[in-house]
């Protein structure tokens, strides 16, 4: 470089310093097209798609047909709507019932609140499918149990209930959100400073203006955001839309576009990338609302020293809180999980008795090549995508929040878009992707890796950076200033103390792959089932009694994988989701 | 764009050269991007071979941030960092020295001692990566440990140690290779009072003894007055005085130094005449005669700050037909067990005066403060 007069003049500050290519400059350029790949190609191709005149891979003109045709079509406002609708009305049922039950584990004298407050978190552990299928079996209108009950008991003609409509998706998919809230309030009510009540009641406030003058406006924030978080969440959801939305045309953007490009003839492409787009578009708008109203609020404001509050004593009604808490246990959690154990052991689907009792479903489950394969490619795919995106992530984190890297910002925006992108619409996408790339990747367990992976990406990241940041910057430093190079501290010091983190994360993660179905469920086929994506398609057949025994296997290995990741300390952070 | 490794040799000075300061500073700036303000606001200094230089000044002035950029923990926006003869920073030619490339040592402010790491392997780790043969390794590191009072501890996991015991674990760990260098970021801040007094005499010795090369940050005074040979007080992201401790205490150039290190007595004043090295002052009506320290001049009807200290105030008896002597009113009295502190009233100006404990005067009573022209200090700042 030649000095000019104007770079020996004091230059203005920040000025002078450039980008140095070195050896960290490489390696965080390559994850960061590793990541911009992964995420940014998929999302592109839905765009084209989405442009595009016929199917992906065929020749074709850009259009904006698609659009129009979306948006000239009452169908999809009435889809908004719908969404809209489902998704609110389950989101205020749960925060209803999870803040309740949530004060009353914590800030009451309620008899058994600690096992109470067990029962309440345990249908955060029963997956979205059997959840659903278990209502299918309680509620669908000819067969359901409660349904076939009611009628014997009043002689009713109809059926009282139908799981398949609007009210039915709302019924389920809130039990499901209720326990995701109330773990987030609970938290928050738990390590929620006592003292702050407590020179509230020195002050001279009595119990009740306690709770509503200092109690609620400190937890309101978390609510509204664990409110919000399920919520955006919730438009993600996709069995339970389907399974109980198709049957009877109640249609939401996931079971739509799922539907166009599964059941519409010919395949509706064009609607589906269209539609899928939208959706998209409206996930981003949303997380802006969504931060904009917590403008940085999060679940720690009120956190205080941890120690145990004072509880509002209730007299009597405490044995009314009980009840409740009884009620909700027996109606959220008992009665759909005892109607899948008792479904698993009849031959047919029908009221429980005793001349329909089989073991064949649990015999079938051993004989089902399908189911095997799946379950032996669940373990390859999902370990496999688990293990690369734990390493991937711990990079990518390591890039965002210690070093000074230039497209750090970009990195971190990049690897958090997959969260804004709902399941079936990510499938989509990368079904263009990757059906376009001259690579023989279709059909192989090698794409249902990277489709993993990609879906994976901002869970990982923010478990890393979560465990990164509580990481002291100094042990890292005090290694290089002491002679350590990159890779010797992140081998010698870095790796052997994340080393807890990163297995938690690679069980958190395994777990969620092993449960997924909208990404991965154009990507399956004969040779490359998953487990998870199996069970649904036999749920979808009616296949409920060989469902609700697989389910009943795995729900037992999925919990015991949990509790080993929470000891592991995975959970650390996992509250900012 | 290219990388250099060793930087470029500086003309002329050869590497043994003992006149050539060890560190060496030369118009470095460090923006963060949070910040639109400078955290280091192109500074220059040097540290001399051998000594104990203190970076003193409260938290956000840069002082930490120069540490760092020494250490090539943070990259200076602009300027150049010389270690010895080697350019270890010239951010116009885009050379950066790695931090493992340095050879520094570095005691942190959390200490960074490794958890999963046994005391011997902690302080043995900066000569495994050195590849230094075991046997030494053994040898030096049994004897660093013995030079900071942990001998026998070697096994003990260094999750098992108090908060002086890391400490100790940390500086032999930053000097069991010999570094040229030895940084130090805040080291006593963690600990608690009795042990900071305890640990900052030992630190002062080892210095000494090892003749090792240091820069240590603090924003304590009084920790910076104990260690240095020599204090730059930094404020802003600029330096604000270099000088030996008694240069800081008792000539301070600015009226930040001035009230930084110590309790003051600060006034406006304007200079009413000159005569030699004697400075006529006006101070809210009363008349004063000062000492310049002979490195400024002041003209007459200069507007000045000047400073006091509050020792060098005495309660006279009497006049004496002396200059700098100012009836005033005792407005407060607080004992220290070893020393008195007064607010004394003269005027519209309350002057905080320090005496012995013998000096004893009451509340409210009349007194004649008295000052030695000597020790009235006359900043250029107003």
């Amino acid at each position: 470089m030649v000095a000019t007069t104007a770079d020996l003049a004091r230059p203005r500050v920040a000025a002078g310093r450039r980008v140095r290519v070195d050896g960290g400059f490489i390696a965080a350029s390559a994850v960061l097209a590793l990541v911009a790949f992964l995420v940014l190609f998929p999302l592109g191709m839905l765009l084209f798609g989405s442009l595009w005149t016929s199917r992906p891979g065929f020749p074709g003109s850009f259009t904006l047909d698609n659009y129009v045709k979306a948006y000239t079509s009452a169908e999809t406002y009435q889809v908004l709507l719908t969404t809209v609708l489902l998704i609110g009305a389950k989101t205020m049922l749960a925060v209803v019932f999870a803040t309740t039950l949530a004060w009353i584990v914590t800030r009451t004298d309620t008899p058994f609140r600690n096992a109470l407050e067990i029962l309440a978190t345990l249908p955060f552990f029963v997956p979205g499918l059997l959840e659903t299928i278990a209502w299918i079996m309680l509620l669908s209108p000819n067969t359901g149990t409660i349904n076939v009950w009611l009628r014997a008991l009043f002689g009713l003609q109809g059926a009282p209930f139908n799981v398949y409509s609007l009210g039915g998706m709302i019924w389920v998919m809130s039990l499901g959100s209720t326990s995701f809230i109330f773990l987030l309030v609970v938290n928050a009510l738990r390590n929620m400073d006592a003292s702050l009540e407590e020179s509230a009641r020195a002050s001279g406030a009595g119990a009740v203006r306690v709770a509503l003058t200092v109690t609620l406006p400190l937890v309101a924030p978390i609510i509204l955001s664990a409110g919000m978080l399920s919520f955006i969440r919730a438009m993600d959801a996709f069995e339970t839309p389907v399974l109980l939305g198709l049957p009877a045309k109640v249609f939401v953007f996931s079971n739509r576009i799922f539907a166009a490009v599964q059941y519409d003839y010919p395949v509706n492409y064009g609607l589906a990338t269209a539609l899928g787009v939208s959706f998209f578009a409206l996930m981003i708008a949303l997380i802006i609302v969504q931060n904009k109203i917590l403008k940085g609020k999060d679940f720690s404001i009120v956190t205080g020293k941890g120690f145990r509050p004072r509880v509002v004593r209730l007299g009597r009604f405490k044995y009314v809180t009980l009840a409740f808490c009884l009620v909700y246990f027996v109606i959220a959690t008992a009665l759909p999980l005892s109607q899948v154990f008792i479904g698993s052991f009849l031959k047919v689907f029908s009221l429980p008795r005793w001349d329909l009792f089989t073991f064949d479903n649990y015999l079938a489950i051993l004989t089902d090549l399908t189911l095997w394969r799946g379950l032996i490619n669940t373990f390859i795919v999902c370990g496999a995508a688990a293990a690369i995106t734990v390493l991937l992530c711990t990079m990518v984190a390591y890039i965002t929040t210690r070093t000074q890297y230039i497209g750090r910002r970009a990195l971190d925006l990049i690897s958090w878009l997959p969260w804004a992108i709902p399941g079936i619409v990510a499938g989509l996408g990368m079904l263009w992707a990757y059906i376009t790339l001259p690579l023989p990747l279709y059909g192989t367990l090698v794409l249902l890796v990277i489709v993993l992976m990609t879906t994976g990406l901002p869970l990982g990241t923010r478990l890393m950076s979560g465990v990164m940041v509580q990481l002291g910057r100094e042990l890292e430093e005090s290694s290089r200033v002491h002679g350590g190079s990159w890779p010797y501290t992140f081998t010698h010091i870095i790796a052997p103390l994340l080393k807890p983190a990163l297995a938690g994360a690679f069980l958190l993660l395994f777990v969620g792959f092993s449960r997924a179905v909208s990404a991965t469920i154009l990507f399956v086929g004969p040779g490359t089932e998953l487990l998870a994506v199996t069970l649904f398609s036999y749920s979808q057949a009616g296949r409920f009694q060989i469902v609700s025994a697989l389910a009943i296997v795995l729900m037992v290995i999925n919990v015991t994988a949990l509790v080993v990741a929470r000891k592991l300390g995975a959970f650390g952070e996992s509250a900012r989701f | 764009m290219f990388r250099a490794r060793g930087g470029a040799a500086l003309p002329t000075v050869g590497e043994t050269d003992h006149t050539l300061p060890a560190v060496r500073l030369d118009n470095v700036a460090k923006t963060f991007a949070s910040g639109a303000v400078a955290a280091v606001d192109y500074i220059s200094f040097e540290v001399h071979d051998g000594e104990l230089l203190v970076l003193l000044g409260p938290s956000g002035c840069g002082k930490t941030t120069t540490l760092r950029m020494i250490a090539g923990l943070e990259e200076p926006d602009d300027g150049h960092i010389w270690l010895g003869s080697r350019a270890v920073n010239d951010v116009r030619r885009n050379v950066f020295v790695p931090t493992e490339k340095r050879n520094i040592g570095m005691v942190f402010q959390s200490y960074a001692i490794w958890p999963h790491m046994s005391v011997f392997d902690n302080v043995a780790y900066p000569l495994k990566v050195r590849h230094v043969s075991r046997g030494i390794v053994r040898d030096k590191v049994e004897r660093t440990l013995e030079l900071v009072g942990l001998h026998g501890l070697e096994s003990r996991s260094a999750t098992q140690l108090s908060g002086g015991q890391q400490q100790r674990v940390a500086l032999a760990r930053a000097i069991v290779f010999e570094p040229k260098l030895l940084l130090l970021d805040e080291p006593l801040s963690n600990l608690d009072a009795k042990l900071r007094i305890h640990m900052r005499s030992e630190l002062k010795h080892l210095q000494q003894h090892t003749g090792i090369t240091s820069v240590f940050v603090t924003h304590d005074q009084a920790e910076s007055m104990a260690l240095a040979d020599r204090i730059i007080v930094m404020n802003r992201g600029r330096i604000e005085q270099v000088g030996t401790p008694a240069d800081i205490y008792e000539r301070p150039r600015s009226r930040f130094v001035s009230e930084f290190v110590g309790s003051i007595n600060v006034l406006p004043a304007l200079v009413t005449g000159v005569s030699g090295s004697h400075v006529r002052l006006r101070q809210s009506g009363r008349d004063m005669v000062c000492l310049a320290s002979g490195e400024r001049t002041f003209a007459d009807g200069q507007q000045v700050l000047i400073s006091i200290r509050p020792e060098k105030l005495t309660f006279v008896r009497e006049r004496n037909g002396g200059q700098n002597v100012w009836e005033g009113q005792v407005a407060s009295m607080a004992y220290y067990g070893d020393h008195r502190e007064y607010e004394v009233q003269v005027d519209d100006q309350r002057f905080k005066v320090t005496t012995p404990v013998g000096v004893a005067v009451e509340r409210g009573e009349h007194v004649l403060l008295g000052c030695d022209p000597a020790e009235i200090v006359v900043m250029a700042e107003v």
